[in-house]
């Protein structure tokens, strides 16, 4: 089961307030990796939270803010798509978090994964994203989804398989 | 438990393995191995999905979402708490506050007269959405013309309203039990990936189609209509509000029902 987030306060803006600071990195990580695309994902950020705050007062159980806040992401990605089809840039080195004492090896290995992850099929990189980045158990992950558990957890070993696959292989053609 | 099944209940979820699984491990040396590896496959991905950096000031900015609005609702008397006052803003009495109001006041003031003046009018898009509810007006011609001839009179379910209406992700208040001359509600898909709930309402000039649609709200209210129809697409919120009469309905105090009695629910 995901963390509940703690949302504080007797009135709305003290809610929000403790809502952004408690969610908006696991948010904007999310839409990073659905979007691949950082200003766009901002975008999406913004709007997310935008409909948050409109309809926060909708919000009776706040125990379910995080699934609740990303549904309306989820929603809200797919209203931008309409109205907005980017040309897939390249995430690949934007945003990464450099760690200073990494060794070049393990930094190869990190942009395997990435571009590996970066393959993944919307259907299966979306459940791995909100059970890793989210934090959500799988019966959450099926709210949100709109799907059934057994889908998900299908979806869930597919993407590891998937990745375990492609970042093998990958790592396999650096080696040689 | 065989090594597939292992495999496919250590990678639905390797950073929280169940009892059964662990003890499955603990007994076969090969089952600890696979675990161990999604195990540290996944340390790897949390360690990268989670690695992304914050862009800078994303979290002020979402805060400025709801001081902005927040604004907004002390003048109307909703929020009676004071603003926080924040670091490098001056307090509200102060003069430089009185003067930036006034130039927010003044510049809203030119915004709406130049949106009122120069309204663009609809996008493409929005006028072939529109179009789109029309035509689907007439793929249901024989549903209309059977109520509009006053053979149909079944008395409508409002449970089955409700739920109809929670599939387009909205809810009706009370308001349009008790004032519409609802008769008719089913779900339907007029623009692919988007559900929506179509109502029919007795109007003065006929029926009244009544559709709500969760999808991206038209920039501004504008009318549509054809060589039998009229209609208005309005926007709301979180999605659309659309209604079709004939040429000669008045469709005003249907939109004003609806509009005031309709909230989407997530």
């Amino acid at each position: 089961m995901s963390d509940a987030p703690v949302i504080q306060g007797s009135n709305k803006q003290q809610r929000y307030e403790s809502l952004v600071a408690a969610l908006y990195q696991d948010v904007y990580r999310y839409a990073f990796w659905i979007c691949k695309n950082q200003p766009l994902a901002e975008d999406l950020v913004q709007e997310t939270f935008l409909r948050a705050w409109r309809s926060l007062d909708s919000l009776q159980n706040d125990k379910a803010a995080k699934a609740w806040l990303f549904t309306i992401l989820r929603r809200e990605n797919a209203r931008l798509y309409e109205r907005y089809r980017p040309e897939l840039v390249d995430i690949e080195g934007q945003a990464l978090a450099e760690k200073v004492e990494q060794e070049p090896d393990s930094k190869m290995d990190r942009e395997l994964l990435h571009n590996a992850i970066k393959r993944l099929e919307s259907d299966y990189r979306e459940p791995l994203l909100l059970q890793v980045v989210g934090g959500f158990s799988g019966k959450e992950i099926a709210e949100i989804l709109e799907l059934n558990n057994n889908t998900v957890m299908t979806r869930l070993f597919r993407a590891r398989s998937k990745l375990k696959q492609d970042f093998g292989v990958d790592a396999d053609d650096v080696d040689e | 438990m065989d090594e597939i099944e292992f495999r496919q209940r250590v990678y639905a979820n390797p950073a929280a393995p169940d009892e059964e699984v662990l003890a499955a491990a603990r007994e076969n040396p090969a089952f600890q191995k696979i675990l161990d590896e999604a195990q540290k496959m996944d340390a790897d991905i949390h360690d990268l999905v989670s690695g992304i950096v914050v862009p800078e000031g994303l979290h002020n900015r979402l805060l400025d979402i709801a001081n902005e609005d927040g604004i907004e609702a002390l003048d109307s008397g909703e929020n009676d708490d004071p603003i926080p006052n924040v670091v490098g803003v001056p307090p509200a009495n102060s003069s430089f506050f009185k003067y930036y109001a006034m130039a927010a006041c003044l510049l809203l003031v030119v915004g709406v007269t130049f949106t009122l003046t120069y309204n663009p009018g609809p996008t493409a898009p929005e006028l072939a959405m529109g179009d789109e509810f029309i035509n689907h007006i007439y793929m249901e011609a024989p549903e209309m013309a059977l109520m509009n001839s006053g053979a149909n009179n079944s008395v409508v379910n409002w449970n089955d309203v409700d739920s109809i209406m929670a599939t387009a992700g909205v809810q009706l208040a009370g308001g349009v039990r008790d004032e519409s001359n609802l008769f008719y509600a089913n779900p339907c898909i007029v623009i692919p990936e988007y559900a929506s709930a179509h109502m029919m309402v007795q109007g003065s000039s006929g029926t009244v189609s009544v559709f709500v649609i969760q999808n991206s709200p038209v920039s501004n209210e504008f009318q549509i209509r054809d060589e039998r129809f009229n209609g208005v697409v309005v926007p709301l919120d979180q999605g659309n509000l659309i209604l079709v009469g004939e040429e000669d309905e008045n469709l005003e105090p249907v939109r004003n029902l609806f509009s005031e009695n309709l909230e989407w629910v997530i």
